[in-house]
């Protein structure tokens, strides 16, 4: 046999997948998913039991689709398996490292299980180990590392091979703040220097909110939206106004102006109304109707979006 | 180097990628450095050590009785077990030693659910079974062989006529080979079936022990009971008389296991019989593997 080596297309986009459906017995965990992700740090949302585990495992070739397609660096996950996962790294959700061996005996021992020759497994084990900060700490057996230590051991295992993806399943799962700042910390730039396509699966909006520059939110397994994190965030053209009393008369006087003024707030405050900022600039209308109409005004604040707008 | 201790950034692998063939290698020499206790603690290194050092010994020793017993004079030093006869000999140690280590592969990889970092690597699930059924095979293999070893050149050594001995000891060379490699696949099989089951040590070390040597006691005593139709064939259920039968065969001669041997059942059926138990373990324990939640 002498078939070329299966090696991810320089071009190819990093992920894509077209009208991906998973059924399992009783369930559909992923349904007409379409998708196409480029570089960069991908927070991947959605509740438990979204379908982003089932989603990762189904890139990483370790589940089969139903039915639509997948490919990932331009190789078909459910083919090549083997081939690709040479380049993708994997963080899994839960600590899965075996306490009574050293973190540079495994993560070496993956490495050339990722395809490395020995003696790069044993260089980039020792590169990847000073770069999550256990280089003091490599030749003591992990069952004395503290959580996270043990958590950024097993992002080594997954950036040990210089990966084009790194698949992360709720990395900072059980971390305490300085412990989850730090992992978010190396996630961040294991993406931006390292050049390593990230896909972050998390249920932490402000955790993906935090590190990552493009967003797929997922529910139950149907894409709610793609695209990056700005266009979440943004403001959204409206703008809350809140007065102390008489916000019916106001809702009347802006009107009366030619201003889009609703008395029905989203947070079903009784004291609050909602003005569209489209076209006309109603700063000053408010202003004047309020003045007109002696209302006590607590504020005029411009509305963004938040990630959890998403969810609602 | 200058002596620096700068950060040197995140450097890039833009060497090669060996593919799956490389991983399972590493995963079979990984493993097999792990059945000998290399780089493990000291203590895990006595078992390895005594399962090989052991059986090494006494064949050096029933070497040196066949030759102090021959140059004596003695007529039945054809007795003193020599290649055909060592195995039975020594078949505590091979049962012993997949005993403490079959678990020892592929528990800790279980129980740390570890073997989720594996089969998100260059390897299939199966390759993880056969990676770790070659390493625990190769393990028992040297165990098994040293002592022919010691045997072949105390043989040599001790007749005459050297091209004569080297000739004889070459004549034996296929059934040596034959029977150490069917012989340390079946019992690593058998051990590795066994240990899939549970992550729990102790349990799968019990287990195996229960699987290797329990069926030759009962079978012992079902044949020995000479209860006659067709009660002789529970040998075939005896994975100890199948294995020893198989050695039989190899060498051509007549079992000393008790119950193989009290069955009045073929040495060629036993082997068969034992290729088949180990046939059906190996794919036990890869289709365990296939399943296995990791």
């Amino acid at each position: 046999m002498t078939a070329q080596p299966i090696e991810p297309g320089p071009d190819a986009p990093v992920v894509r997948v077209d009208a991906l459906t998973k059924r399992f017995e009783t369930v559909t965990a992923l349904d007409d998913l379409t998708l196409e992700l480029g570089r960069g740090i991908i927070g991947l949302v959605g509740a438990n039991g979204a379908g982003k585990s089932t989603l990762i495992k189904i890139l990483l070739g370790l589940l089969p689709a139903t039915s639509g397609s997948v490919a990932v660096l331009g190789i078909d996950p459910a083919v090549h398996g083997t081939a690709l996962r040479q380049y993708v790294g994997y963080m899994p959700e839960h600590n899965v490292m075996p306490p009574d061996i050293s973190a540079t005996e495994l993560v070496a021992h993956l490495a050339q299980l990722s395809g490395l020759p020995s003696a790069a497994a044993r260089e980039r084990t020792s590169d990847v180990l000073r770069h999550v900060g256990l280089y003091e700490e490599r030749y003591r057996p992990i069952g004395g590392y503290s959580t996270g230590m043990r958590q950024r051991a097993q992002l080594a295992q997954a950036i040990v091979h210089d990966p084009r993806l790194l698949l992360l399943d709720e990395p900072t799962n059980g971390l305490d703040p300085s412990g989850r700042d730090e992992m978010l910390d190396l996630i961040q730039r294991t993406g931006q220097e390292f050049g390593i396509t990230v896909i972050l699966a998390s249920h932490l909006l402000g955790e993906i909110e935090q590190v990552c520059d493009f967003l797929v939110a997922i529910d139950a397994g149907k894409l709610l939206r793609a695209d990056a994190m700005s266009a979440f965030t943004s403001e959204t053209g409206i703008l809350t106004v809140e007065v102390e009393h008489g916000r019916d008369a106001l809702v009347a006087a802006l009107t009366a102006r030619g201003v889009r003024a609703t008395a029905a707030p989203a947070d079903g405050d009784a004291r609050a109304l909602q003005v569209a900022l489209d076209g006309i600039e109603p700063y000053d209308l408010i202003r004047d109707a309020v003045a007109e109409l002696e209302l006590p005004l607590i504020r005029i604040e411009n509305r963004r979006h938040t990630l959890e707008d998403l969810f609602r | 180097m200058t002596g620096s201790i700068y950060d040197l950034g995140y450097r890039r692998y833009d060497g090669p990628r060996l593919g799956r063939r490389h991983a399972v290698v590493a995963l079979f020499r990984h493993s097999l450095r792990s059945v000998f206790g290399i780089g493990r603690s000291g203590r895990a290194k006595i078992l390895p050590f005594i399962c090989i050092g052991l059986p090494t010994l006494i064949a050096a020793i029933l070497v040196a009785v066949r030759a102090l017993a021959g140059r004596a004079g003695f007529e039945n030093v054809q007795l003193v077990p020599g290649h055909d006869g060592i195995y039975p000999v020594i078949a505590v140690f091979p049962t012993l030693f997949v005993a403490a280590q079959a678990p020892e592969l592929l528990g800790r990889d279980q129980r740390y659910r570890t073997l989720t970092l594996y089969f998100s690597r260059a390897l299939h699930r199966p390759d993880y079974a056969i990676g770790k059924l070659l390493a625990l095979s190769v393990g028992v293999g040297v165990i098994l062989i040293l002592p022919h070893l010691v045997t072949t050149i105390g043989t040599i050594l001790l007749t005459a006529d050297t091209v004569k001995g080297i000739t004889k000891e070459l004549g034996l060379l296929p059934a040596v080979v034959g029977s150490t490699v069917v012989i340390a696949v079946v019992t690593s099989a058998i051990a590795l079936a066994v240990a899939s089951l549970t992550s729990r040590r102790a349990y799968a070390t019990a287990a195996i022990f229960g699987v290797l040597i329990i069926p030759d006691i009962v079978a012992t005593v079902v044949i020995g009971l000479d209860l006659g139709g067709v009660s002789q064939w529970v040998v075939l259920f005896d994975i100890g008389a199948l294995i020893d039968g198989a050695n039989a065969w190899f060498f051509g001669v007549i079992t000393t296991n008790q119950a193989a041997f009290g069955s009045g059942v073929p040495a060629g059926i036993l082997t068969l019989a034992a290729l088949v138990v180990g046939a059906a373990a190996t794919g036990f324990l890869v289709v365990r593997y296939q399943r296995i939640a990791a």
